[in-house]
């Protein structure tokens, strides 16, 4: 009995989250423009989630309310449990994702511990 | 630009790559006050960077999930170099440079000088490319002083532009010969008289004159004495029959004959005496004979 408790219990909570995380703030970014020339060929992007996020992704969009999987993969990594984090953005992942002279919107895209990509 | 009030800057950040594009009513609402305490305080920035001007609204923005990168890979263009505007000769080792370029803005934007210069005269500005250093100018075009090395004859300077994010150009090279060495002037025939009057028959005088070098101009004026310099006397006239009292081109040693007319000379310096008649030679370079 006592196991079929801890299991129902279990269950329930796994239920219980299907809710992605929901803002996401880019807090800082060390330079708006970025060049293929040592020194100047990369960019750090802090930023921030309402809740702790185990993996993320900064994709190439075409616009901000474009969902995960839009776009261009740009840099992905897991990390430990954590709402805040800091990335760093080089040319050569910049070109790779397509990236093209001129503007280029990136995107932050967290997922939690229950697997929910946030929009 | 080198302040801008809040407002200002609220509204460049605005039309800056790090706009908030899709902000909610209740975004606006909740930032709606701390904006009108930042903006009527009246603070000023005193700088343009995007990023410091972001940070700065940052609580204004409100939170984003995405961000503005610009990839620039290419360099300044339109880059141009000038010494002493496409002067051919300098007279002084102090020369300037200038780099344009037709980017804009150039905020950021940073020149490299290197060639046949005095070390001395400014560390960033050195013989070789290796030991020089960027400079930021002031502006666009920048006229950047630089002091050839010496000895006269041909100096080459070189240079480059980078942008903010380093892209260069390629090495601009411009040439400029420093001829500092005053020509010299001599009398080689005459003058056939030493004492003249107004009275026809006796009113002329002749001599003839050469350089040492050639010449863009010519001037015989009657000066204080014999040290006296170009400028400091009064040139002689041809109203009452002198001739050749100015001129243009000469070549080196080629003789050029003058004559001066007693009331030409009265016009240039009154009254009786004697008068100290000197004549100035100007080589190509610019520089006027003083001896």
């Amino acid at each position: 009995m006592a196991a079929l408790a801890a299991r129902h219990f279990w269950l329930a909570g796994w239920g219980g989250d299907t809710v992605a995380p929901g803002a996401i703030t880019i807090t800082d970014v060390t330079a708006s423009k970025i060049s293929r020339v040592a020194g100047k060929d990369a960019l750090d992007v802090s930023f921030t989630a309402d809740e702790a996020f185990v993996e993320y992704q900064l994709r190439r969009v075409t616009a901000e309310s474009d969902p995960i999987g839009s776009g261009t993969l740009v840099e992905q990594a897991t990390v430990s449990a954590r709402t805040a984090h800091s990335a760093t953005i080089t040319d050569d992942e910049l070109l790779a994702a397509a990236g093209t002279e001129g503007t280029n919107v990136l995107k932050v895209f967290v997922k939690d511990a229950a697997g929910n990509w946030s929009a | 630009m080198s302040e801008l009030t809040v407002v200002q800057a609220r509204e460049l950040i605005e039309r800056s790559p790090f706009e908030r594009r899709t902000p909610t009513p209740e975004f606006v609402q909740a930032r709606l006050a701390a904006r009108r305490r930042r903006i009527l305080s009246g603070r000023r920035l005193r700088d343009l960077d995007p990023i410091e001007l972001w940070r700065e609204f940052l609580p204004i923005a409100g939170a984003a999930s995405s961000f503005n990168v610009v990839l620039d890979t290419t360099a300044p263009a339109g880059a141009a170099l000038a010494l002493n505007g496409n002067a051919a000769y300098a007279t002084s080792r102090d020369i300037t440079a200038q780099l344009t370029t037709s980017d804009s803005p150039t905020t950021g934007y940073q020149i490299l000088i290197w060639g046949d210069v005095d070390a001395a005269y400014n560390a960033s500005i050195q013989p070789t490319q290796g030991a020089s250093a960027w400079i930021t100018p002031a502006s666009f075009p920048a006229n950047q002083a630089v002091r050839v090395s010496t000895g006269d004859g041909l100096k080459t300077i070189n240079a480059r532009i980078r942008d903010d994010v380093w892209n260069e150009t390629a090495t601009l090279t411009k040439t400029i010969t420093l001829d500092t060495t005053v020509p010299v002037v001599s009398i080689t025939v005459g003058p056939d008289a030493t004492k003249v009057s107004t009275v026809a028959g006796k009113r002329t005088v002749n001599f003839s004159f050469q350089a040492n070098e050639d010449i863009v101009a010519w001037e015989v004026a009657i000066v204080a004495n014999s040290s006296s310099v170009r400028g400091s006397g009064t040139v002689i006239g041809t109203t009452n029959g002198s001739t050749n009292t100015t001129g243009g081109a000469l070549a080196a040693t080629t003789n050029q004959a003058v004559t001066l007319d007693a009331r030409d000379i009265s016009a240039a310096s009154a009254g009786d005496g004697t008068k100290v008649v000197k004549v100035f030679v100007q080589d190509t370079a610019g520089n006027w004979s003083t001896a």
